[in-house]
């Protein structure tokens, strides 16, 4: 080993977290650890953005607006239709920018792992590690959306006309009165219908596996490097992180807003 | 053969489902480009939907980097 790589001592990255301490039985990990800054820094952002004054703004006030519009205009050419995307800009849009900030933090304090505390196992573990790079995260990120997007299409669209997107038994009983071909169609579609259910079920774990994965193998990247060059090759791979997990947070965001607004449409 | 040589082996094979991966990444830019070319106006709003259809294409991959570490 020589003295610009890092030593067999580095920390060893699992894809499970690594646990600091215990709150009665309640394991803490790293990752919580850095949901609860994450939590915290949109707090204070909140707090920022609540002290906005109409008649005379300050610069950073506008480019904060700017930089939202910005948002709104993304959405709206997502989604196309701008009166929907007014709906949903507020929950994907706080989804796109807590993402954002997650992956914003280890560049801006780059000296982020070494911090180490004496974990539950013994060996030193990290105290801070981005957030998605745990699976129990992303999952809960992928599976928060499935039941917001699922509550807003109750609330909008209402529980039958929700229900019998999937579950397409009307449309099969009316197309029997329309002849035989009508029928198989009917029919066709009532298994299209059930198999639309399944793929909802398919798209949480593709989400959550997509934001999961890209961070975690970021992280490898990131350790491989500094094992083998430590001193300039690092920072370039951070970078590439920092842009793959922006990336990766605009398509969750994208993927998100779409379902919502293929859940709110009133279509008739 | 005992399990470990097993258990290797399907790493190995996980691994292989990302060959398509650039070929499919070639194929976005290719139709992109071919766009781009036709009418370049439209670079700066096919830019960005192309970074998505990336991102997608690239997620198979990732799949596949996942159940690569958890076998």
């Amino acid at each position: 080993m020589s003295w610009f790589q890092l030593g067999d001592n580095a920390h060893n990255l699992t894809a499970a977290p690594d646990v600091i301490t215990y709150i009665g039985s309640f394991p803490v990990t790293n990752t919580l650890l850095m949901v609860i800054i994450n939590m915290a820094l949109v707090g204070l952002l909140c707090v920022w953005v609540a002290s906005f004054r109409i008649i005379k703004p300050s610069r950073a006030q506008l480019a904060f607006e700017a930089a939202i519009l910005y948002l709104d205009d993304f959405f709206a050419k997502v989604v196309g239709n701008a009166k929907l995307a007014r709906e949903i800009v507020p929950i994907t849009g706080a989804l796109v920018v807590y993402l954002l900030l997650n992956n914003l933090i280890p560049v801006l304090l780059p000296f982020l792992s070494a911090f180490t505390i004496v974990g539950v196992e013994g060996h030193e573990v990290p105290l801070l590690r981005i957030a998605p790079s745990d699976v129990n995260v992303a999952l809960a990120f992928s599976f928060g959306m499935f039941v917001v997007a699922n509550v807003y299409a109750l609330q909008k669209v209402g529980f039958i006309a929700h229900i019998t997107k999937f579950i397409q038994i009307p449309q099969l009983i009316q197309s029997a009165k329309g002849g035989l071909g009508s029928l198989a169609q009917g029919i066709l579609n009532f298994f299209i219908g059930l198999l639309e259910l399944i793929s909802e079920l398919a798209r949480i774990f593709s989400l959550c596996l997509r934001l999961f994965g890209n961070i975690f193998a970021g992280e490898i990247l990131l350790m491989v490097a500094l094992k083998s060059f430590g001193i300039g090759l690092p920072a370039f791979v951070l970078l590439f992180g920092l842009l793959v997990g922006t990336i990766q947070a605009i398509v969750f965001g994208s993927l998100v807003s779409a379902k919502l607004a293929e859940f709110g449409q009133t279509h008739h | 053969m005992d399990s470990e040589t097993f258990k290797l082996l399907a790493k190995g094979i996980a691994i292989l489902s990302m060959m398509m991966v650039p070929i499919g990444t070639g194929l976005v830019a290719k139709s992109v480009f071919d766009a781009i070319g036709r009418n370049p106006k439209l670079e700066n709003s096919l830019f960005s939907k192309m970074i998505i259809a990336i991102a997608l294409v690239e997620t198979v991959a990732i799949f596949a980097l996942v159940a690569f570490f958890t076998i």
